[in-house]
């Protein structure tokens, strides 16, 4: 009878998340861990939907881990069904190497203001061929966000807003709004070994918000060519990494 | 005196006279500096004012402009009623002049000169006829044969045809030949157009003119549409199309669109259009709007259902367009490697429309992977305050935007040179060198610094953060 009861309860949530997400595509890109997968919808992070990703401290303004962590994410997507990837950005910052090395070749886009990066957005992911689009916003509103989703659903684009407080700008809204997940993203220690010098990039990483799922916190790393992120470990409430680091693949 | 206006005239005074006689014979006489250089700048302006009339218009001299209207009046209803709406608005912009209509460029010049009338125009084939009674300075000859053929009692372009030409050519030249040849037609004669004369031109006049933008929007669409139409006539595709507002008080508006590959989808090309014609100022009225296109390519058929790639590609470049017509086509690119040590000139700027096979993919050519970049290069190096243990070695400690960091891993030396060459001005010296270092502090958050120039005893050395590796 267990099993049964499972299977309606899935069934059940799926209904939910249906009512809850609007159209959906259905499509994900799976961590890969099920510590991850099991708080987004569908087991993974729903495609054509976008993302908000923010950063801590002073990373809300230079805005490099919730990059890199991003375009690392977005690599995997472009890897698994093409496409191409734009990045639109507020300053001429983004370095494209750094970008190539976490293999992410997009087109760059240079604005003025919040009003032209979400314009060049909705532009983008409408656009046939463009699989992932960054933009990086200080705040957006309901509007914005709602118009966001209708562009993503046109093409099943996904889009990555990175919140980016520039130039002590007055952050923008705090609403996540009609966003599909809401990250927040920080530097963590690496951890090479016995090696000397740097260990593969760590992240800590919050899912702040999804919707259809719950929220959670983990240790990520920078994984080689073929699993591009791994989850290390689940990170307490503190923000403090869980004793056992042990490292899963993912993807 | 460089110019003499009507009423000057009429009171005796000419081009050329001195001021010291002038002023004699008319003490009231008003006077401004010659500026020949504002004169020259207005004829220029003039001349894009007249793109109305046609595409191809060339300066002339100080104070001439030539109009090739070959083809080009049938809109107004015959060269006669071309002619006399250039001169009527002409006249009603201020400015006084003389035209005249021929098969060469020579006779009109001598006839708009030398002519009985303000205006003139001639039958195909009858510029000899013409051309004879008039003064030989009417034929443009260099100024020893303009002052010795009437030594000889030669004063009329007839008379001058006359001679023998071997005689002429050797007695005053072969250009005093080629300008009678010019004149008359049997020489061809390449005038140096503002813009070069292009068929895929497209003009719409208004009565009444426009003023509301959504008709000014309407105009530019039908002139695409026109244009566009002809252009699939010839399977052809342009990838840069300008439209003029002329205004009613003879100013104009050009406006500008590019795109990365060839089109000639009217509804795309009005998309991008659309931003740059909100901000057209048409003052008290837009009579006329012209269309050019520009860098034509063939175009074939499009087949986009059955060529999914071309179709994709083309989506892209229209976005590309798109974004590069409403933010500025330097705002849209793909980088590329650029063959430089020096962290701030490695990556270049292509078109980012350009096709995918190349840079763009991730199997392009890249940077070297096993030189670790940041993910955010500032725009300039700031400097930080470090401490270092041993000075050829990482900073144990350093402060960036007044926040200290301990360093807990690092990896380096990476040397990189200045290029010094590049720089005309900077001197070769040994500390033009920095050491770069990725470093990590206690957060995990990582850095790329730098060590200016190679440590000597005595020295502290200078620090720079460079790059957020993030």
């Amino acid at each position: 009878m267990r099993s049964g009861a499972e299977h309606r309860l899935r069934a059940l949530r799926e209904r939910l998340a249906a009512i809850e997400g609007g159209k959906r595509t259905g499509r994900v890109l799976p961590f890969g861990d099920g510590r991850v997968d099991a708080c987004l919808p569908g087991g993974g992070l729903p495609r054509g939907r976008w993302h908000e990703i923010t950063g801590e401290g002073l990373e809300q303004e230079t805005a490099a881990a919730p990059a890199a962590w991003s375009a690392r994410l977005g690599s995997r997507l472009l890897a698994d069904g093409g496409g191409e990837a734009v990045w639109i950005g507020q300053s001429e910052d983004l370095h494209a190497p750094g970008l190539a090395a976490l293999g992410l070749r997009p087109i760059f886009v240079l604005v003025r203001n919040d009003t032209e990066a979400l314009a060049a957005a909705e532009d983008a992911l409408r656009a046939r061929g463009v699989a992932a689009v960054w933009a990086e916003v200080a705040g957006l509103d309901l509007t914005a966000g709602r118009r966001l989703q209708l562009a993503c659903e046109a093409q099943g684009a996904t889009g990555f807003v990175l919140r980016r407080r520039l130039w002590a700008r007055k952050r923008g809204a705090e609403t996540g709004a009609g966003s599909a997940s809401r990250w927040r993203i920080a530097a963590a220690p690496s951890n090479p070994g016995d090696l000397p010098g740097l260990g593969p990039a760590r992240w800590r990483v919050w899912l702040e918000r999804a919707a259809g799922g719950r929220p959670g916190a983990w240790i990520m790393e920078m994984g080689d060519e073929a699993d591009r992120i791994r989850v290390v470990s689940e990170l307490a409430a503190d923000g403090l990494a869980a004793a056992e680091p042990s490292i899963r693949r993912a993807g | 005196m460089a110019a003499v206006n009507e009423a000057g005239e009429a009171a005796g005074l000419w081009r050329g006279k001195k001021l010291a006689d002038s002023l004699a014979l008319v003490p009231e006489l008003r006077t401004a500096d010659h500026e020949p250089e504002a004169d020259a700048s207005a004829l220029l302006g003039l001349a894009d004012g007249c793109v109305r009339f046609s595409p191809a218009v060339a300066p002339d001299g100080p104070d001439g402009l030539f109009l090739d209207v070959t083809g080009g009046a049938a809109p107004w209803g015959g060269e006669a009623a071309w002619l006399h709406d250039l001169l009527t608005r002409l006249s009603r912009a201020g400015v006084p002049a003389r035209a005249a209509v021929a098969d060469t460029a020579g006779a009109a010049w001598a006839l708009a000169r030398f002519g009985q009338a303000d205006r003139i125009r001639i039958r195909p084939g009858a510029q000899a006829d013409a051309l004879r009674p008039l003064p030989v300075a009417a034929l443009r000859l260099p100024p020893a044969a303009q002052a010795g053929l009437p030594r000889l009692g030669l004063t009329t372009v007839g008379q001058v045809s006359t001679l023998p030409r071997a005689q002429l050519a050797k007695r005053f030249g072969a250009s005093t030949l080629l300008r009678l040849d010019q004149a008359l037609g049997t020489a061809d004669e390449a005038l140096p157009f503002r813009r070069p004369p292009t068929p895929w031109f497209e003009r719409l006049a208004f009565f009444d003119p426009l003023s509301a933008p959504e008709d000014l929007r309407r105009a530019v669409g039908d002139l695409l549409h026109a244009l566009c139409e002809r252009l699939a006539a010839e399977g052809q595709g342009a990838r840069r199309f300008e439209t003029v507002f002329h205004r009613a008080d003879g100013c104009s508006f050009p406006v500008r669109i590019g795109t990365g590959l060839p089109a000639r989808d009217p509804g795309r090309l009005l998309k991008l259009f659309a931003p740059k014609l909100e901000v057209v100022d048409p003052g008290f009225g837009v009579d006329a709007v012209t269309l050019t296109a520009d860098r034509l390519e063939p175009l074939g058929e499009r087949q986009t259902r059955l060529d999914q790639e071309t179709d994709v590609q083309d989506a892209l470049a229209a976005l590309v367009d798109q974004l590069g017509a409403r933010l500025g086509e330097s705002r849209v690119w793909r980088a590329a490697p650029q063959e430089s040590h020096v962290p701030e000139r490695a990556v270049t700027r292509r078109p980012a429309s350009a096709p995918l096979s190349g840079f763009g993919l991730p199997s392009g050519p890249g940077w070297d992977p096993e030189r670790p970049r940041p993910m955010r290069l500032l725009p300039r190096p700031e400097p930080v305050e470090a401490m270092a243990a041993v000075p050829d070695n990482p900073p144990l400690v350093f402060t960036w935007r007044g926040r200290r960091r301990r360093v807990r891993r690092a990896e380096g030396p990476e040397r990189i040179a200045e290029e010094w060459w590049l720089d005309a001005a900077a001197v070769p010296a040994v500390n033009r060198v920095r050491d770069y270092y990725a470093v990590e502090d206690g957060e995990g958050e990582r850095f790329w610094l730098f060590r200016d120039g190679l440590y000597r005893a005595g020295e502290t050395p200078r620090w720079f953060l460079h790059g957020l590796f993030g």
